[in-house]
């Protein structure tokens, strides 16, 4: 972090090695299932709250656009289910790249990937 | 009943659709995950079929929500 | 605005719950209340120090004790060590998300985490504010990132950042319809960003503040089932705080990424 004296030896640099392993190893052994579990829920609310803020966008658009355009219910009618399809979008993207994502931390020592 | 109490109450009664929409989303996914505990090897080939299954269920109940709204902003 | 909303909140909590516990008063809403510290009027807008700013004070005060620990040792201390370990938590995150064009970008996330982090984590302090339970602090944050990065991607692709919106190997005749569908995916980004953490946030604090209520309530003898619940809550809690914190910089980290090497 902005400290470069290369000229200590060698030797403290591999302490300095050892005991920040020791550390991180440590802040790991302490909560492997929890951060597994953290990491799931967190992708579990933001998948939710994708699908709901589409519909939330969708409608928010349909309805400026009638109230601009004076239009009330078509564009309203016409961009709530628009807003529907963008958020099953952005789910099933999501879904299919966390699905790739875990696929490859399963199988990390296959060379063609 | 004025217009706009029988609006509001309308409105409630539409999203109780999306009480199906909760039930067949879990119903889906439930009986994926039993599937993948069972032979974990397929899971990966039918998630396209979840996907699926997921996205017509949840549409279903939305458009419970999109008549609520309709009834709450159009009329 | 929001002194008006708790009040009128106050009025329906206040209600069915003195009916329940004879001098029970759940009022989970007061705690979200902003009240200028100083007022100051800045010529027809109303600019003051309310307590929502001495907690964004505090947050960044609160980074900066832990960044700019006074040892920078080679050998490092435990406050250093908290210090570099974050700093390579996030820049790992920036490198696999990002890669190497996002390297610049760094310094931008890194602020965006921290904040976050310790604003919410200030949250969990007793008789603290929780800066990050309104919308408008994380709307104004969501869409700081959104405009920023379709900025950037703009920059740096020009006119052909447009084709981020046309997905590959779609017929002709659907294009129109599903170009629409993509802005709006698209739009919806600093909604859902902004939208998860106030959600989360605002939900967490108030269940903290109803479940605190029934242990006062339910008094010494029934009040152990609650306070159980509360212990187990609270650590749920702030595991919410650094996994809320960490999904935001990673949803940016992703939308740079976006932006800046279109991989769609």
């Amino acid at each position: 972090m902005g400290d470069d004296r290369h000229t200590d030896s060698s030797s403290r640099l591999s302490e300095l090695g050892r005991r920040l392993d020791e550390a991180r190893g440590a802040e790991r052994k302490g909560r492997p299932q929890g951060s597994q579990r953290g990491a799931a829920l967190g992708f579990g609310f933001r998948i939710a709250v994708d699908l709901v803020a589409a519909v939330i966008v969708g409608f928010g658009i349909g309805y400026f656009l009638d109230w601009l355009l004076g239009t009330s219910p078509w564009l309203l009618l016409l961009f709530i289910p628009l807003g529907v399809a963008a958020g099953i979008l952005n789910v099933i993207r999501s879904a299919t790249e966390e699905e790739r994502r875990r696929r490859q931390q399963d199988t990390p020592d296959d060379p063609s990937e | 009943m004025e217009a706009e109490a029988a609006k509001l109450i309308g409105a409630g009664i539409a999203c109780i659709a999306l009480g199906g929409a909760g039930i067949g989303i879990g119903h889906i996914f439930g009986n994926y995950l039993s599937g993948a505990l069972r032979n974990p090897a397929a899971a990966g080939g039918q998630f396209a079929n979840l996907l699926l299954g997921f996205a017509l269920a949840e549409a279903t109940g939305l458009f419970g929500l999109v008549v609520a709204l309709i009834i709450l902003f159009v009329f | 605005m929001a002194s008006v909303r708790a009040q009128t909140a106050d009025d329906a909590a206040h209600l069915p719950a003195e009916a329940a516990e004879g001098g029970l008063h759940i009022d989970p809403m007061h705690q979200f209340e902003v009240f200028p510290l100083i007022p100051i009027r800045l010529g027809g807008i109303d600019a003051s120090f309310t307590n929502a700013s001495l907690w964004m004070v505090i947050a960044v005060a609160v980074i900066s004790l832990l960044l700019l620990a006074p040892a920078k040792k080679l050998v490092p201390t435990r406050l250093q060590l908290i210090g570099e370990l974050a700093y390579e938590f996030c820049f790992n995150m920036v490198r696999d998300v990002v890669g190497e064009n996002g390297r610049p970008f760094f310094p931008f996330i890194f602020t965006l985490f921290l904040f976050i982090l310790a604003a919410n984590m200030l949250g969990m302090v007793p008789y603290s504010f929780t800066v990050t339970s309104h919308i408008i602090v994380t709307f104004a944050l969501a869409l700081f990132v959104f405009i920023g990065v379709t900025i950037l991607g703009f920059v740096r692709h020009g006119a052909g950042f447009l084709r981020f919106f046309v997905p590959a190997g779609v017929p002709v005749v659907l294009l129109p319809l599903l170009v629409v569908i993509e802005v709006i995916s698209y739009l919806t980004r600093p909604i859902s960003l902004s939208v998860r953490l106030f959600a989360n946030m605002m939900a967490g604090h108030t269940m903290l503040k109803v479940f605190g209520a029934f242990v006062v309530g339910l008094g010494v003898l029934g009040g152990w089932a609650p306070l159980a619940f509360m212990v187990a809550f609270t650590g749920l809690e702030i595991l919410v705080a650094f996994l809320q914190a960490y999904v935001f910089a990673v949803l940016t980290c992703i939308y740079l990424n976006d932006a800046l090497n279109m991989s769609h």
